[in-house]
């Protein structure tokens, strides 16, 4: 062990002041820190372009529309949303449960910062790994379909498909994102998850077999319904516009940030 | 300079802490003492903006933690041993807190050096036993070289030398006029390191004096005689205020006389005196006088046992 005096002599400051840059790059250190963040992001991507390549394209018969066979290759983005939640909500209760939440307050005191700070570093990665993955899912979809007869040759130029391929990745983004704010608002991993289960996949299900058909209308305003209307391809009357969509999963989105960042900034860590 | 003013906090209907007011001045080493459930971790997490008061200040240098443009430069945390993600190496973990105030790799790797984790430093702190755990929050309170320094438990599950390692940092830090504040069970520990004691029971303060002052107020010094003649000599001393006790069949425990008046009053009654002490009371039997009405977890006898 080190003497004693080598640490603390001469007792020039060290420590500078509290930026958003800091935060910014100490969240990024703890993502990229831990294994479980790689296996998910591996998981994501595998998931999303493991399905367009291998399972969806062929999914409809015949000679798609170009929009179809877009949207059907961005069918494995469903799966890889769970990854980017799991990934999302583990943010803050991975914090909460080890006890780090104390160690990272305590050199952010000024508390918003640090959900700002996981915002930015977890949302840039997300949107980057969303983004790749969906326009990856696309053109290697394309690709590996092209020498199917009746294959209709669809590229970025064709109707409504570059907002169906961007589209999917900016939902998987929100998603991810959607789940950092709730692990915020829980704290708890187990139940973190459960909610998310329950919001993305249980009650979708559920409500579907419980409305009477003149309600089910009623289904496009969850959470996973809005979103997957920003990467539809053809309008149904039961769905919302894409953009609108779009904007009420973020609006979903800003009001759990908003929660989160309430109980943050109140009450005991 | 920490300065605490009629701070107070409830979990629901439980009082933790309760109008407590004290100072611990910079360039010296202040305890913290109080029994299990006393509010002394409260108190702790209060200072450094964790928790909330229900009512009351707390200033740190001179002003509000939480709006403290550089936190690393002002206070140095250690509140509970693993604070830490146990998928996450010791070097990682320091790194990223570092970060938030422009620490870079090099100082994290002369902190790392200091607390004598250079060999594990780059493996996950899942795998640390409990001392090397405590190690790592020691890191992390070093790591902004603050100003004021507040350690929970600091010596828990640390090795002999890691105890006398403890208590040269915390007095060197003290000697360069950093505030330190730190609680421990340990009270011969504390009784060694510590020159300043608060100390609280049920969430309200008991003393705040020198770690002196505290053993001379709560308990009495008593005066040891080894004599041949112990019964002469307990008749000879045998008066108003002096209380007596055989400690052995040589030997008198005796309070309320000096060992001056002792001497004196045996050398003229021509009593041997083969040896003549005072013995002062340990911190710990000046903490438990101290603190006996206030033990909120005390265990019971050991007749069931």
């Amino acid at each position: 062990m080190a003497t004693v005096a080598a640490a603390t002599r001469p007792r020039v400051p060290v420590a500078g002041n509290l930026t958003v840059a800091g935060v910014l790059r100490s969240e990024w250190t703890k993502l990229r820190s831990v294994r479980s963040t790689w296996w998910l992001l591996c998981t994501a991507i595998i998931l999303t372009v493991g399905v367009a390549v291998f399972v969806s394209p062929g999914a409809t018969s015949g000679r798609p529309a170009p929009a179809t066979f877009a949207r059907n290759t961005e069918y494995g983005s469903v799966l890889s949303q769970l990854a980017l939640l799991v990934l999302g909500v583990l943010v803050f209760t991975g914090e909460y449960q080890s006890g780090l939440i104390r160690a990272s307050l305590s050199v952010v005191p000024r508390r918003l910062l640090l959900l700002w700070g996981k915002l930015g570093a977890f949302g840039a990665v997300a949107l980057a790994l969303s983004l790749a993955s969906s326009v990856a899912a696309f053109v290697l979809g394309e690709l590996a379909h092209r020498a199917r007869p009746g294959h209709p040759h669809v590229w970025f130029g064709d109707p409504q498909v570059t907002r169906i391929v961007i589209g999917a990745g900016l939902v998987l983004a929100v998603t991810g994102i959607f789940g950092l704010a709730l692990g915020a608002i829980i704290r708890n991993t187990a139940a973190g998850l459960s909610t998310i289960a329950a919001v993305f996949f249980v009650l979708p299900l559920l409500l579907r077999i419980a409305l009477p058909a003149s309600d089910q209308g009623f289904l496009r305003f969850l959470p996973s319904n809005a979103g997957g209307a920003l990467w539809n391809a053809a309008l149904s009357p039961t769905s919302m516009t894409p953009w609108t969509g779009f904007a009420l999963l973020c609006g979903y989105t800003a009001a759990l940030v908003a929660v989160a960042a309430w109980r943050l900034q109140h009450g005991d860590a | 300079m920490i300065e605490v003013e009629n701070l107070s906090k409830r979990y629901g209907d439980k009082v933790a802490v309760d109008g407590l007011t004290f100072t611990v001045q910079p360039g010296v080493v202040t305890g913290f003492l109080g029994p299990n459930g006393a509010g002394k971790s409260t108190t702790l997490r209060m200072i450094a903006g964790l928790d909330v008061p229900a009512s009351g200040q707390v200033r740190v240098n001179g002003r509000d933690y939480r709006s403290s443009r550089a936190p690393m430069a002002e206070l140095g945390l250690l509140l509970e041993a693993k604070s830490v993600h146990p998928g996450r190496s010791a070097r990682d973990h320091l790194l990223a807190i570092g970060q938030t105030a422009g620490i870079g790799q090099a100082r994290v790797d002369q902190v790392i050096e200091l607390v004598g984790l250079g060999d594990v430093a780059r493996k996950r702190v899942g795998g640390y036993s409990l001392g090397m755990g405590q190690r790592v929050g020691i890191a992390v309170a070093l790591l902004g070289r603050p100003r004021t320094i507040v350690l929970d438990e600091p010596v828990n599950g640390l090795d002999p030398e890691g105890v006398r390692w403890i208590r040269a940092l915390l007095r060197t830090l003290a000697d360069e006029g950093c505030t330190v504040f730190y609680s421990s069970h340990l009270m011969s520990e504390m009784a060694q390191t510590a020159k300043n004691l608060i100390v609280i029971g049920r969430g309200r303060l008991i003393a705040d004096s020198t770690v002196e002052q505290f053993i001379a107020a709560t308990t009495v010094a008593s005066v040891v005689v080894r004599s041949p003649q112990t019964d002469r000599l307990r008749d000879l001393l045998d008066r108003p205020g002096v209380r007596i006790a055989t400690e052995g069949p040589d030997l008198l425990r005796v309070d309320g006389i000096t060992p001056e008046e002792i001497g004196t009053i045996a050398l003229q009654a021509g009593v041997p005196v083969f040896d003549l002490r005072v013995e002062r009371a340990s911190l710990e039997d000046a903490f438990m006088r101290a603190t006996q009405d206030s033990v909120e977890y005390g265990a019971t006898g050991l007749e069931n046992l």
